[in-house]
């Protein structure tokens, strides 16, 4: 009996306190906090859309500080290349006599540079003066369009939209190889029709990702998502865990149809019939226009992610692999090193190219 | 237990020994809930154009009228919980999220200008299914 009080007595002293701690490792272990990276997430409203960046490894003062600067350069980028802003530099050459060359700032040029090549190498399925096409249809007017222009005035348009040479850049100084953002006076674009219009609506938010995640590194970040309303790229990881990125279901806009673990550094762009799109008369019309017949591309396909290394080539891409659909979009790919692409058809079907980082849900989350 | 070992026990215990393990319940107890519980927000940000122009706290029910890019936003306030209740905007994306409550969860009228934040103590959320982003 002494003996067997002896032995409670140990088990109390001694085995009580141990399973406490070990209970409260487990707690610790278990709980969503334990478990959850420390992530700073800032939201602004921009370049009409929703931005988020989420910040990781990082002090909260730190991500804040960095997070604001990343954030004035979108706003930054935003009064530059606005086609809506009446006092950006887009603005500024659209208003100006057509067939005249207009100083064009080195920022601007260059990303026009970069913007072209897609469209030479789409052979125009990808183009950045369709602005006065866009207004015609109105899908982002206050209050967007609710049926098509007259036929009459997109033939107007038609007709006399130039089929090559839309846009024109040139070099005044050592060329384009010494281009650089500051140059202000070395680069010169010219509009060639008055049915042309700088429209970046298909570029520039990717751009500005681009700017936003440079920022960040800038300021000491290694481990972020900017996302720009879906247009994004992310560095690095989730402390040590790849980001986890959807892909929208194009019909069902509260599910995903494929996730990406996505680490290091990946952009990724989607463009869909359903992001801006209107029914008229039984016939979905959406905002992603074929520069070839001035009306909603119909290319069979319903939604196109790319992925890249960066977000202003995944941005253009996802537009041109749209217009030109499955075919003639996964055999653009080959132009650009590091970059892959999942279609999603009409019918829902998806396409992927080699190398896409991401696995298609059998049921839809 | 029986009443035996009960008895038992009481006796192979002394006084420190009973007040350790109760302070030691206590502590593993307040910590699981601290730890477990999910931080619900405490006020709600209306923000226009990126600068705050109302909190709310989610304590008081009410419906709150602020003016948007296109006009009027009906936000409402109740149980604890906010939504985007009625505006002019075309779409009408933002009703469709409905409810919010939780530390760091937003939703937004992209017309109108107006984002909704809750605050709370833990400002960083990921978003539905364990995504961190979704690519639209």
């Amino acid at each position: 009996m002494r003996e067997m009080k002896s032995g409670w007595r140990v088990a109390v002293r001694y085995g009580f306190p141990l399973l406490m701690v070990a209970l409260l490792v487990a707690a610790l272990w278990m709980s969503p906090r334990g478990a959850q990276p420390q992530l700073h997430l800032h939201t602004r409203l921009l370049m009409g859309t929703l931005v988020n960046l989420t910040i990781g490894s990082v002090p909260r003062s730190q991500a804040d500080q960095a997070a604001q600067q990343a954030f004035a350069e979108m706003v930054r980028i935003e009064e530059v290349m606005s086609s809506h802003r009446s006092d950006s530099e887009v603005s500024r050459i659209n208003q100006v006599s057509r067939e005249t060359w207009q100083p064009v700032s080195g920022e601007l040029g260059l990303l026009l540079r970069q913007g072209l090549q897609v469209t030479t190498l789409s052979q125009g399925a990808f183009a950045m003066g369709l602005e006065p096409l866009t207004r015609l249809w109105g899908f982002s007017g206050n209050p967007p369009a609710t049926q098509p222009p007259p036929s009459a005035d997109l033939a107007r348009w038609l007709q006399a939209y130039p089929s090559s040479g839309a846009i024109e850049l040139r070099y005044l100084g050592e060329g384009a190889a010494a281009l650089q953002e500051s140059d202000q006076s070395t680069l010169q674009v010219r509009l060639k029709t008055q049915s042309v219009g700088l429209d970046l609506g298909a570029i520039a938010k990717g751009y500005a990702v681009d700017r936003a995640v440079a920022i960040l590194q800038q300021a000491g970040i290694k481990d972020a998502v900017v996302d720009a309303g879906g247009n994004l790229r992310i560095i690095g990881s989730k402390e040590g865990k790849p980001w986890r990125i959807g892909v929208q279901s194009p019909r069902q806009q509260d599910q995903v149809v494929a996730v990406s673990q996505l680490s290091g550094n990946m952009a990724m762009v989607t463009s869909g019939d359903y992001e801006r799109f209107f029914l008229y008369e039984g016939k979905r019309y959406h905002h992603i226009i074929d520069p070839g017949t001035g009306l909603p591309a119909r290319s069979g396909l319903s939604s196109v992610t790319v992925q890249a290394p960066d977000a202003t080539t995944a941005d253009a891409l996802s537009t041109a692999l749209f217009v030109l659909g499955a075919e003639k979009g996964l055999s653009l790919l080959s132009h650009f090193p590091g970059s892959a692409a999942l279609l999603i058809t009409e019918e829902g079907k998806p396409i992927r190219s080699a190398g896409f980082v991401g696995e298609w849900l059998s049921v839809p989350q | 237990m029986s009443n035996k070992e009960n008895a038992l026990l009481w006796r192979a215990t002394t006084l420190s020994d009973r007040w350790l393990i109760l302070l030691s319940a206590l502590l593993i107890g307040s910590l699981a809930v601290y730890l477990f519980r999910r931080p619900a927000g405490e006020e709600v940000i209306v923000e226009r154009h990126n600068e705050i122009v109302l909190r709310l706290p989610l304590s008081r029910n009410q419906v709150v009228k602020v003016q948007g890019a296109l006009g009027e936003v009906a936000v409402q306030v109740q149980e604890g919980r906010v939504r985007l209740l009625e505006y002019a905007s075309p779409r009408m994306i933002g009703t469709r999220s409905g409810w919010i409550s939780r530390a760091g969860a937003m939703v937004a009228c992209v017309p109108c200008d107006i984002l909704l934040r809750v605050t709370g103590e833990n400002g960083a959320q990921t978003s539905t299914n364990g995504l961190d982003a979704i690519s639209r």
